[in-house]
């Protein structure tokens, strides 16, 4: 079946070929966050990899910021995070009296939520007073702290989930139609066994 | 959509070369249900394995989204066209979150994707099958996303914790994946009898390569070796079919869809079919029956041989090649223009 012109006319190289350019390397990794409600917390959302943290927080947005509601995104360099159980170690400490971020995990496997913000000079004072002032901390399996001025956030008034209809992308957005139909097929006991296997967490 | 659960990961010999006391360490983690992390110590044997398992999902999803994307601009309606270009964009998303993962475990990222266009690694088997109609596109988000759900809400009871994590976020965006091919497949058997009738062939052509998604027949004492006793795979691929089928099966045949055992031709059309005569509910198990897929059809293509894998790899490989410009924009060295189409 002809599909467009250029599927149909690429050159079919064969694979065992050598590539004609050479490797170019890995670019730097940025950890994400995203938040889901104007003044809530930031949560982790994974990883992505860009040349600076402009181009993090624009590949950040698409990525991050489109599967669910999403009011602002923050990009953090690997470099710049501290761990409590040694993972990373932040590359270039910051002058005394800087502000840091605080996330923390509460238990392993947990996703990073950003609890609060700390005064301190240097990364183990962060983590001290982290422990001592931020709600959860003491207790938390690891925590993050990452000086303040080097995480970069999306504008107050930046419009990441578009305001128009989008559930087209979302698991909900077909769930009535889906079972209004189902149900010209099938018996709710037949559906509500078909149903068991569904995921209960979804956007 | 999916990495096989099956990877066919020999570790073994590699396990004996280990420090005791570390390997005892490890295994009482895994033991404990604990989480292993990218910095704990790891046996090079679990490194190399839980690499190739992240990076040949890595490898799928975005070769995964080849065949949908060809269809995007030849979606039925607005809706769905948007639909699917968000779909084909999380395929992509996946594999970028899946080939971080694997970064972190030591390979490069480019290293993988020249790894993948070479043929020198390889991606799930389903994405070499042809794309024809919209309603195999219905067919892959219904049958082929459930099963790539069944399994990945499996592997996010595993181990390893970037893994995990990732998963966990990719089964929420599968679920608007399986959703919307649910809707699609359920619209199309509500309609025209041209429309049922080019559901049932595109049906036939996807009940074979979604009972071989979980990977083929597990050996004997799976659950002992490696893969299971380090929770990189929770469940047997056996097992994993099995729910799968008990699942859609019974769902397929009150659609009014009927299941056969086909057989295609080297381009992967259907050219003879049959009536599953085991597609029947076992009264005293509850578990429906099905003919075993044909396990020397899912080795042909793995090596290479299947309907689309040179189209595939050739087009992932000219997409490489024409974006190096990209490459070396965004690297901020000098970027010439793309080689000549």
């Amino acid at each position: 079946m002809t599909m467009s012109r250029i599927r149909d006319h690429f050159p079919r190289t064969d694979p065992a070929a050598p590539l004609a350019s050479a490797p170019m390397g890995d670019l730097d990794p940025y950890v994400v966050f995203t938040q889901l409600r104007a003044n809530g917390p930031f949560l982790y959302a994974g990883w992505l990899e860009a040349p600076d943290a402009e181009m993090a927080l624009l590949l950040a947005r698409d990525h991050y910021g489109r599967d669910q509601v999403c009011t602002a995104v923050r990009v953090i360099h690997r470099a710049d995070l501290e761990s409590s159980d040694g993972l990373y170690t932040l590359a270039m400490p910051p002058p005394d009296g800087t502000e840091w971020l605080v996330a923390t995990q509460k238990r392993p496997g947990d996703i990073f939520i950003e609890m609060g913000r700390v005064r301190a000079a240097g990364p183990a004072a962060a983590m001290d007073a982290a422990r001592a002032s931020v709600p959860g901390a003491a207790t938390a399996h690891v925590i993050w702290v990452i000086p303040a001025d080097r995480a970069v956030t999306t504008a107050p008034d930046d419009l990441i989930w578009r305001t128009t209809d989008q559930t087209y992308r979302l698991a909900r957005g077909y769930r009535r139609d889906v079972r209004e139909k189902w149900t010209r097929f099938r018996d709710e006991s037949a559906l509500a066994e078909y149903e068991r296997d569904d995921l209960t967490e979804e956007f | 959509m999916s990495g096989s659960a099956n990877e066919g990961v020999v570790v073994d010999p590699m396990i004996r070369e280990e420090d005791p006391q570390r390997l005892a360490e490890f295994e009482a983690k895994m033991a404990r249900g604990d989480l292993i992390e990218a910095d704990d110590w790891m046996p090079k044997a679990y490194r190399d394995a839980m690499l190739r398992m992240a990076e040949h999902h890595a490898n799928s999803e975005i070769v995964g989204a080849l065949p949908e994307g060809e269809w995007i601009t030849r979606a039925p309606s607005l809706r769905r066209k948007l639909a699917l270009t968000a779909k084909v964009q999380d395929e992509v998303g996946h594999g970028q979150m899946l080939y971080r993962v694997s970064q972190d475990l030591g390979k490069s990222r480019d290293d993988m994707l020249r790894d993948l266009i070479t043929g020198k690694t390889k991606y799930h088997n389903c994405f070499n099958y042809p794309v024809p109609t919209w309603a195999d596109i219905a067919m892959i988000q219904w049958l082929i996303d459930g099963a790539a759900i069944m399994n990945q809400k499996t592997l996010a009871d595993g181990a390893y914790g970037p893994y995990v994590r990732t998963m966990k976020r990719i089964n929420m965006e599968e679920a608007f994946h399986f959703r919307s091919g649910e809707d699609m497949v359920l619209t199309l058997m509500s309609g025209t009898p041209l429309q049922r009738g080019m559901c049932q062939e595109a049906f036939d052509r996807w009940w074979g390569p979604a009972l071989m998604f979980f990977g083929p027949p597990d050996k004997p004492g799976a659950e002992h070796l490696p893969p299971m006793r380090w929770r990189m795979k929770t469940v047997k691929n056996d097992e994993l079919r099995r729910r799968f089928v008990n699942r859609f099966a019974p769902a397929a045949i009150d659609l009014g869809l009927r299941i056969h055992v086909v057989e295609k031709d080297g381009h992967g059309s259907v050219i003879a079919k049959r009536p599953d005569e085991r597609a029947v509910r076992d009264a005293a198990t509850g578990d429906w029956g099905y003919t075993e897929p044909d396990w020397n059809e899912f080795f042909r293509v793995i090596r290479g041989h299947g309907p689309c894998n040179a189209e595939r790899l050739a087009l992932r490989r000219f997409s490489y090649e024409q974006g190096h410009w990209v490459q070396q924009a965004v690297l901020g060295r000098r970027a010439g223009l793309p080689p000549a189409a």
